[in-house]
């Protein structure tokens, strides 16, 4: 089978969303071509290094700030 | 017999409890996701003052229309909508060339013009801050469209399914724009690591 046939499974197969003959495929294709192996592994990377990415938080005042908001939205609406 | 815990309240109770007028509800709805909203944003936007006020104005919006949420659906699809269409609606109006991006992705057409600057980024910073820099930096440089959906995928661990429903679009489509920014962020930081530049510089060649 082609590369580029064997390639939509293949992206598929990193979030194991294929059928178990879909994957029987490109771990064949997978075992006889290296670049497509390549592929498979840098784009594993990929996620693994989006999956990794540094979880940030927001700044400590952050609820003080949206609940004045809320409270301010609500007085106003009161008045109106 | 044994001693059950009180049960963690759903989001749908927080949603009930907040419509009823008791404010814990709604403050127990920022607590479980002020975080997650203000990572999505400052993925989206690569930028934590505007990650700030999008994480606010998401909020916002979801108090205000709270009312309009139909009670058995599930919540978090709900609220991640709100927070993508107003990061999309940023986004757009920074007017970034994106329209040439939706040709398919042929030998090296497959990298978007606009190229977040970090000039101002630390020469020095420890491998793993840079590899981290370096997905940021090739995230930032992703169109809209597909970029949402990457990071709905993979930093917030929605389904297929779940990303259809928070952008409205066919579970078809979010294969395809999933499938292509993974592929143009493989190019870029198998650039990066083999190459050992720069995701700009990458760009540039």
């Amino acid at each position: 089978m082609r590369c580029q046939e064997v390639y939509k499974w293949l992206q598929a197969y990193l979030d194991t969303a294929v059928t178990a003959e879909e994957e029987r495929i490109v771990e064949r294709h997978i075992r006889a071509c290296p670049a497509c192996r390549q592929r498979l592994i840098e784009l594993a990377r990929t996620v693994n290094a989006l999956e990794e990415a540094e979880d940030l938080t927001p700044r400590q005042d952050f609820t003080v700030r949206l609940r004045e908001r809320l409270k301010q939205e609500k007085s106003s609406e009161n008045r109106g | 017999m044994s001693v059950s815990k009180r049960p963690k309240l759903t989001d749908e109770d927080l949603v009930r409890q907040t419509l009823s007028g008791n404010e814990d509800g709604f403050a127990g709805l920022v607590d479980r996701y002020r975080d997650k909203i203000y990572n999505l944003a400052y993925r989206m936007l690569g930028n934590r003052e505007e990650a700030e006020d999008v994480a606010q104005e998401t909020f916002m919006h979801t108090f205000r229309a709270l009312e309009s949420f139909r009670l058995g659906e599930r919540f978090s699809p709900w609220i991640y909508k709100i927070a993508s269409n107003l990061c999309l609606d940023r986004l757009r109006k920074q007017r970034q060339p994106v329209s040439s991006l939706d040709e398919p992705i042929g030998p090296d057409q497959d990298i978007p013009q606009q190229v977040a600057d970090w000039s101002h980024a630390p020469d020095q910073l420890y491998e793993v801050k840079e590899m981290r820099a370096d997905t940021q930096d090739a995230i930032s440089t992703l169109p809209p469209k597909y970029k949402v959906v990457v990071i709905l995928r993979h930093l917030q661990d929605l389904s297929y399914d779940e990303i259809a429903d928070v952008l409205n679009i066919p579970q078809g489509t979010v294969k395809t724009r999933l499938f292509r920014a993974r592929e143009i962020l493989r190019r870029k930081l198998a650039r990066v690591y083999e190459g050992g530049m720069t995701v700009k510089e990458g760009v540039s060649r």
